[in-house]
């Protein structure tokens, strides 16, 4: 089973609760993907123009959650965002993203470690999201993150786990969990991303956009069951020479 | 502007009765709110949820324990942050 810090999860797939359509349609495939961690954001508040209250069908649905730092574009930012989301939601687990550029979203790696390394010793749990870089990862373990969560492609782009030369570097170096956050598009890439021995996968648009969420969920839980236990059952290797799956007998030369 | 916030209940009882108003901000819009309301008025004026709501001032977080005693003058601008879906 998956822990991260002090916590346990049954499902390796953690999911987003962004671009949904409406709250009931985000409450029901999360519920269907049997994912144990969503994430959520914090924005300013328009007391007169308010919101959907999602945060009750989360909790209902007995979902944990992980509040991030959207939206900061320096460790400063991340930092308050932080403290204000373990306020808002009374957890301290939380999902570190600094990404100072609105058109590509690249996490700020500089930005990312220093603000990680002031909230491990302000008490938070947290996952950064940052690119596929192995050495990075290696330093954000070393401050004290919980788990790194590197980048599979630009966020939203569904384009899969391009960046899995350096997953897997980072998967075999790793002594925290390792989540691949972003970019993660189609079941069979979260399946890819699991072969590989990822821990866990953080899937959002391609379960939100897809044009039915809730099937999407399921095949998403599917194809992470099935990549882990692919992985724990252990890949046959790879050759560039044919090897005969059955024996190779001579009865039929002798017909001729 | 934090030096405007008073940390007192003592001055509640007997203004909470007035039907005066004060002219305050929250995220830099004015809104009307009854002399005499504290941070935790603001959540139940407006209707808010109990939980996902997080107020700061001059960037500072607020704890929740301190919502009921901090309260609002004239002037105040203070910050109200929900959290929302995001991925």
């Amino acid at each position: 089973m998956l822990k991260i810090a002090d916590k346990q999860f049954e499902s390796r797939l953690f999911t987003g609760t962004g671009k949904f359509s409406n709250g009931d349609l985000m409450a029901k495939a999360i519920k269907a993907s049997c994912s144990q961690l969503a994430t959520m954001a914090l924005k300013r508040v328009d007391v007169n123009d308010q919101q959907d209250d999602i945060l009750q069908p989360l909790i209902a649905a007995g979902v944990s959650l992980l509040p991030n730092t959207s939206g900061a574009k320096t460790a400063k930012d991340a930092i308050f965002a932080a403290h204000l989301a373990r306020e808002a939601l009374a957890t301290n687990w939380l999902k570190l993203e600094i990404h100072p550029d609105p058109k590509y979203l690249m996490p700020d790696p500089i930005e990312t470690l220093a603000a990680a390394e002031q909230l491990v010793k302000d008490g938070f749990v947290v996952l950064p999201y940052c690119h596929a870089d192995p050495v990075l990862c290696k330093r954000l373990e070393e401050v004290g993150c919980a788990a790194v969560m590197p980048l599979g492609a630009p966020i939203g782009t569904n384009k899969g786990v391009v960046s899995q030369d350096f997953l897997e570097i980072i998967i075999d170096q790793a002594n925290v969990p390792v989540v691949v956050d972003a970019g993660i598009g189609a079941p069979s890439h979260a399946a890819r991303a699991m072969e590989m021995g990822a821990d866990a996968v953080l899937v959002n648009t391609a379960i939100a956009s897809s044009s039915d969420p809730v099937a999407m969920a399921r095949a998403f839980k599917m194809a992470v069951e099935s990549g882990r236990m692919a992985y724990e059952a252990g890949l046959a290797g790879k050759v560039n020479h044919a090897v005969a799956s059955s024996p190779l007998t001579s009865f039929l030369d002798e017909m001729s | 502007m934090n030096s405007s916030l008073q940390i007192s209940e003592s001055q509640c009882s007997d203004v909470h009765s007035s039907s005066k108003k004060i002219v305050i901000a929250i995220n830099d819009a004015p809104q009307q709110v009854p002399l005499g309301s504290n941070l935790q008025s603001i959540i139940d004026q407006f209707s808010l949820a109990d939980t996902g709501y997080v107020f700061a001032i001059n960037n500072q977080v607020v704890p929740r324990s301190e919502w009921n005693s901090t309260m609002l003058i004239e002037g105040d601008n203070i910050s109200l942050f929900q959290a929302i879906a995001g991925g």
